[in-house]
């Protein structure tokens, strides 16, 4: 088993996405306009998710892109295990965020004294 | 105004004012000359004549005025209606040929019947209008006040109909418009899609040499979905931007593509 990919802010936007409709098939473009990021950081990102299992992925039927006179486009969706490891990876991200330190517990003590 | 324009028309206005104080001084020296004779000059006659004709000028002024007031007095909407009037003609007309246009983009919804029929209705009200405005030039201006109340009352039912028939023919006008136009622009968008080659060679060899970097195995298919993504990118600058991103992420691309395992290549690739 392929070790999960690295949960940065930019992957749980792309899963975030992909999680909107976990059925749907999308394009490299689609998400990129769909999150916001740059064609540069969302394509690494299907690349991890994609060695990991999470992400599946297909080129489009001759008779569909030839119909609309453009080339061919790759096609993702989530796999059913990527779609659950998704969720919880997602869950984990929100549960371990860190929480902003207050200023005061910054202030440091006198050695040897309990606070 | 330039100088020598003004000069000239104050030298024009100087001669015309010469041309009728001079006949009135010189009519005057010839009244004294017939009153003198006691028989009238052809240069009286002539004089007489031209003030004849200068009373007729104001008495007709005067009575031209006279009879605009009087009409304007009795009809007080026929310039209403004659508003009313030329604003439907250009609705019904607007009408109609957004609903032509409709029919040869080959949209046929809602909306798109709703303004034929309306443009037909319009031209309906168009001809009613026309009709009352007609009758209110032919009819006599009413004798007493409950003639001129009906009258009016009558104009007044047939002016808010009208304006409500304009009202709502401009509503639908626009709104069918607005669809034709959106259907023109959608279809033009995918003709130029279709027709123009939009990526440019030297985007097209920065894609080659992004691709070219990856690992082997995978060269040519990010190298086709990349070309494919900058196809489907609206604008020169979008594409510029697209294919930079994609050079800043493709060491990041190569890294990941370098540590996947041997196994995955297959699924990978096709």
């Amino acid at each position: 088993m392929v070790k999960g990919p690295r949960m940065t802010r930019q992957t749980q936007a792309v899963l975030r996405q992909a999680l909107v409709e976990p059925a749907r098939e999308w394009y490299g473009l689609e998400m990129v306009w769909a999150t916001g990021l740059p064609s540069g950081t969302v394509y690494p990102i299907i690349s991890r998710l994609e060695r990991c299992g999470w992400i599946l992925s297909r080129w489009e039927d001759p008779a569909e892109h030839e119909a609309e006179g453009r080339p061919r486009r790759r096609y993702y969706r989530l796999s059913a295990d990527g779609a659950e490891h998704a969720r919880l990876a997602l869950a984990k991200a929100r549960q371990t965020r860190t929480v902003p330190v207050p200023w005061g517990s910054l202030r440091p003590g006198t050695p040897g004294a309990t606070q | 105004m330039k100088r020598g324009t003004r000069l000239l028309c104050v030298i024009v206005l100087c001669l015309l004012g010469a041309a009728i104080l001079i006949p009135f001084f010189s009519s005057l020296v010839t009244l004294a000359h017939v009153v003198d004779v006691g028989r009238p000059t052809p240069h009286v006659l002539l004089v007489a004549a031209s003030i004849a004709l200068v009373i007729f000028i104001v008495w007709y002024r005067m009575y031209v005025s006279v009879w605009w007031e009087d009409r304007r007095r009795h009809n007080p909407q026929a310039h209403d209606l004659d508003v009313l009037v030329h604003r439907l003609e250009q609705a019904a007309d607007n009408a109609f040929r957004v609903a032509a246009s409709a029919e040869a983009v080959g949209i046929s919804g809602r909306r798109v019947r709703r303004a034929g029929r309306v443009a037909l209705r319009a031209q309906k009200a168009v001809s009613e209008l026309t009709w009352v405005r007609r009758h209110i030039d032919m009819q006599p201006p009413p004798m007493n006040v409950e003639d001129m109340q009906t009258a009016q009352t009558a104009r007044s039912v047939v002016l808010r109909n009208g304006w409500r028939t304009l009202d709502r023919t401009l509503s639908v006008v626009s709104e069918a418009n607005a669809l034709v136009m959106a259907e023109v622009r959608h279809r033009s968008r995918s003709a130029a899609a279709t027709l123009t080659p939009r990526v440019s060679w030297a985007v097209r060899g920065l894609i080659y040499a992004a691709a070219k970097l990856l690992p082997a195995p995978y060269s040519g298919r990010y190298h086709e979905e990349w070309l494919s993504l900058l196809y489907e990118v609206p604008r020169r600058i979008g594409r510029v931007r697209q294919t930079l991103s994609l050079l800043l992420g493709t060491p990041r691309l190569w890294w990941t593509l370098r540590r996947s395992s041997k196994g995955d290549l297959d699924h990978w690739i096709t």
